[in-house]
């Protein structure tokens, strides 16, 4: 980073001061003109709360500030800042109220794709980890990269299911990289990143999360996308909050409909009461962004069977099918109906669920 | 005069001669009782010299010294008044008795001369045959149990004065031997597979479980069934072999939890403490060494209810017994072991909530919180169960549907047959049954042909099941194979066998 406007959005984003102050400062003064002259600026001792005026004037010097960078460089983050094409025009918008610069790991250029955003609520059940499963895989083939909050829960198995599917991920955290903290999002964050993806903070390193610090990065989730799915959320869930960002900043929203009486549909069944698009197929939603979507057959071909294992697969067509109830319907002694199923689960047809369910095994 | 008399003690379910000694001596009139006697014993002079005098003897006062050898062992138990009765009738001389040291001797003595109920009976029995004994006086109310012994000469007698005149004079009958005919439960007592509508899966899990002997865990929401359906279990528990049978005895003899009526444990026993019970009553121990519910549970079934509910500490004491089949009861004085080749079968929820997977109520846990729940039982004591399903609630529509499900009594004889053919696999060793098989016996008498290893392989790869799975997949599937009256192992065993193991999925 050589020129100093660079340097200046760096410095804003590093001192924590937050974006909010950051815009205003920046509606009012250019950023380098800001960082060269700030200790002489009498007005911002006044305009300013103490602790922000802290924060900034401490770091207010280009030696201070290439300390930071290359600090920071050591940690294999880059810096993108307003002052670069890399950082995306989609989010410059001033509804989205964007940070001076976004601390990444991995490949920045993802950002420019299309993207949509999918997230949910971290306490999920299996219906939506199945929604997941079923939607995600469709807006990858299109070539559409996913944008997700690497929250554990839906957003983790968002990530999941569009790695699976080959598809790109860019999570969005609600703290600095140092921080990441939940143990089972590790896992998906070190597999984003080892597969091409992308992971993004508003918030320098070293920074933890912070109850205020979570609702405020769904903002850059619905920034960087076209349109933001929200599969399943109770009422009070964060991911509702991305729903709202994205309709002030004009983005699509989408819901996945859950039970009436179900837990965790109470907020998605809202949001389409309040006209979000009611979503059950992947394919929808690339249709009404205009996107080009693959041709997704409706079933897939019946693999040759043996007529032993073809009544099996008929019947679960349909849908799941409790072990006891394929036994009474086929007519098939239960100790012969494990054995076909053990065969067909190795051959990869079918798969086990919970308390004793299998299902046609879908990608 | 010096007189001693023979009897019995026990240290755990073996037997070892206790030698009475009686010696009448000057000094203050009274009975001291050396040799370690416990309180009961301690106790005995009042009852002994109550009983000689009612049955019509002389008890005048002199200091009677009376040893229990040998001498630093502690001695327990009520047995000895009668060997102590008639030891100091010997030294007093109002007896002459000459023969008396040929006869083991035990019983309780009440104050009026009648001869008590001991317990103990079968494991001292055996014992004394064991070490060359011929000859044994007990209580008339032990008659049943010890006609089961057969190899030695048992007279049993109501009074004291009956046991002086027969050896006396010499003349009794022992007591005829007899075997047991049959080791089957009265089949009205017990729950029957036949009233259980659906549950086809959870049904044969168990058939395979009772017929190899294996641990089975039932995981299931509340009101599912799986405590109905282990209710069934004692209807199709293979038949007890003469053997087992004695063993069993042995124990229930030394805990008195023998019906004294019948004098032998005909059926597998069924133990189902509740999940207050205590970790020594449920491992056995105390100040005397009583066995616990998994000794009781020996040859037969532990059924725990709710696993997570009993206290942590004492359900990892079954990792011992659950793996070398006796359980080690220490005392301040020495160790004593009882076996305890049980059964394990254990029921728990999926969750803290009861009902991931279900489709009558939705799971309020979040994936994690389920997780946490298994790590709840320990990796080693879920390592040791061979078979685990997962149970569901049954439609309405099933339950009340009129027809009636396979009985227990033909689900009993594939089960039986099955036994069978491990009785003959493992003849001459101490093993009865797939389940208790050593790796070295699995790899013995279990070869995999390559088309079984390659599904093995298969599995293991695709499915995520852990390698420590891999011999229990093997018993099972051995099982499997006997009930299906297979001398091998074929591809379609190891696949069942596969789908019994269930907390090796990824969701748990």
């Amino acid at each position: 980073m050589s020129n100093t406007k660079s340097k200046a959005y760096f410095w804003l984003a590093n001192s924590g001061v937050g974006a909010r102050i950051t815009n205003a400062l920046l509606g009012v003064y250019e950023p380098e003109e800001l960082l060269e002259n700030f200790h002489s600026i009498e007005v911002l001792k006044k305009s300013l709360k103490k602790a922000s005026y802290e924060k900034l004037s401490k770091t207010a010097s280009i030696d201070k500030i290439d300390a930071e960078l290359s600090d920071i460089r050591k940690k294999e983050v880059s810096v993108v800042t307003l002052a670069t094409d890399k950082f995306p025009e989609k989010l410059r918008q001033s509804e989205v109220n964007p940070p001076a610069a976004l601390f990444c790991k991995g490949d920045v250029s993802l950002m420019q794709n299309t993207c949509i955003a999918v997230v949910g609520t971290r306490k999920c059940t299996d219906y939506g980890i199945k929604a997941v499963r079923k939607i995600v895989p469709a807006l990858c083939s299109a070539g559409v990269t996913v944008v997700t909050g690497l929250a554990s829960g839906i957003d983790c198995y968002a990530a999941e299911a569009a790695l699976n599917a080959g598809g790109k991920v860019i999570g969005v955290l609600g703290m600095g990289h140092d921080k990441f903290a939940p143990n089972d999002a590790k896992k998906t964050y070190a597999r984003v990143l080892a597969e091409g993806g992308l992971v993004v903070s508003e918030y320098p390193p070293t920074r933890p999360g912070e109850k205020y610090t979570f609702p405020e990065r769904n903002r850059i989730i619905s920034g960087l996308s076209e349109g933001v799915l929200i599969v399943e959320a109770p009422e009070g869930s964060g991911s509702l909050i991305t729903a709202n960002f994205a309709a002030e900043q004009g983005r699509q929203v989408y819901a996945v409909p859950g039970n009436i009486d179900g837990l965790r549909s109470s907020g998605v069944n809202r949001l389409i009461k309040e006209g979000a698009g009611l979503v059950t197929d992947g394919s929808e939603i690339l249709a009404d962004l205009g996107l080009d979507s693959v041709k997704n057959p409706e079933k897939k071909p019946v693999p040759t069977l043996d007529n032993d294992k073809k009544i099996i697969y008929t019947v679960l067509q349909s849908g799941k099918m409790h072990f006891d109830k394929m036994c009474v319907e086929l007519k098939i002694p239960s100790f012969e109906l494990s054995r076909r199923l053990t065969e067909m689960e190795l051959a990869g047809i079918i798969e086990k669920l919970p308390a004793n369910y299998y299902c046609l095994k879908t990608v | 005069m010096l007189a001693k008399v023979k009897s019995y003690g026990l240290q755990g379910i073996n037997g070892y001669e206790v030698q009475v000694e009686i010696d009448i001596n000057s000094g203050l009139p009274g009975i001291e009782m050396v040799g370690l006697p416990d309180a009961a014993i301690k106790e005995s002079k009042e009852r002994v010299r109550s009983a000689v005098k009612n049955s019509g003897y002389k008890f005048t006062p002199q200091k009677i010294t009376v040893n229990l050898a040998p001498a630093n062992t502690k001695k327990e138990g009520s047995v000895y008044d009668l060997p102590i009765a008639l030891g100091i009738l010997r030294a007093t001389e109002q007896i002459t008795a000459e023969k008396i040291g040929d006869y083991i001797i035990l019983g309780e003595l009440s104050l009026d001369g009648r001869i008590r109920h001991v317990h103990g009976v079968t494991p001292v029995l055996i014992s004394a045959r064991e070490n060359g004994a011929k000859n044994v006086i007990l209580p008339a109310s032990n008659a049943a149990e010890a006609a089961y012994i057969d190899g030695l000469n048992v007279f049993v007698f109501d009074k004291l004065r009956d046991v002086v005149e027969f050896l006396e004079t010499g003349e009794g009958e022992p007591l005829p031997t007899k075997r047991a005919e049959e080791f089957s439960p009265d089949s009205e007592s017990i729950e029957d597979f036949k009233y259980v509508k659906g549950q086809f899966s959870a049904k044969r899990a168990l058939e395979i479980a009772c017929a190899g002997g294996h641990n089975i865990l039932m995981i299931g929401p509340p009101g599912a069934g799986k405590s109905m359906l282990a209710k069934c279990i004692p209807s199709i528990l293979p038949d007890l072999t003469q053997q087992e049978a004695l063993e069993t005895t042995k124990i229930h003899s030394v805990a008195g939890t023998l019906d004294e009526r019948i004098g032998i444990i005909k059926v597998r026993p069924f133990r189902s403490p509740h999940h207050t019970v205590s970790a020594v009553a449920l491992t056995g121990g105390g100040s005397n060494a009583r066995p616990g519910e998994i000794s009781l549970a020996h040859n037969g079934v532990l059924f725990l209810d709710e696993i997570p509910e009993y206290p942590r500490s004492s359900v990892e004491i079954l990792r011992q017994p659950l793996e070398d089949s006796v359980i080690t009861i220490s005392r301040a004085a020495r160790s004593v072991e009882y076996p305890a080749a049980f059964m394990l079968v254990a029921s728990m929820n999926p969750c803290p909530c009861g009902y991931f997977g279900s489709e009558q109520k939705e799971c309020s846990c979040s994936p994690i919180q389920v997780q946490k729940y298994l790590s709840k039982l320990s990796g080693p004591l879920l390592d040791r169960i061979d078979i685990h399903i997962e149970v569901g609630s049954v439609t309405y529509d099933e339950l009340s549907s009129n027809e009636l499900a396979e009985p227990s009594s033909e689900i009993k004889v594939r089960v039986n047959e099955a036994r069978a053919v491990q009785r003959q696999r493992f003849s001459g060793t101490k093993t009865f049954s797939n389940a208790k098989m050593s790796n070295s016996q699995v790899k013995e008498l279990c070869p995999i042909s390559p088309e079984c290893a390659k599904l093995l392989k298969n599995a293991f790869e695709s499915l995520g099941l852990s390698a420590r799975a891999h011999n229990r997949i093997i018993k099972v599937a051995r099982t499997i194979a006997d009930l299906a009256g297979s001398e091998e192992i074929l591809p379609a065993h190891i696949s069942e066998a596969i789908q019994y193991r269930a907390l090796d999925r990824s969701w748990f």
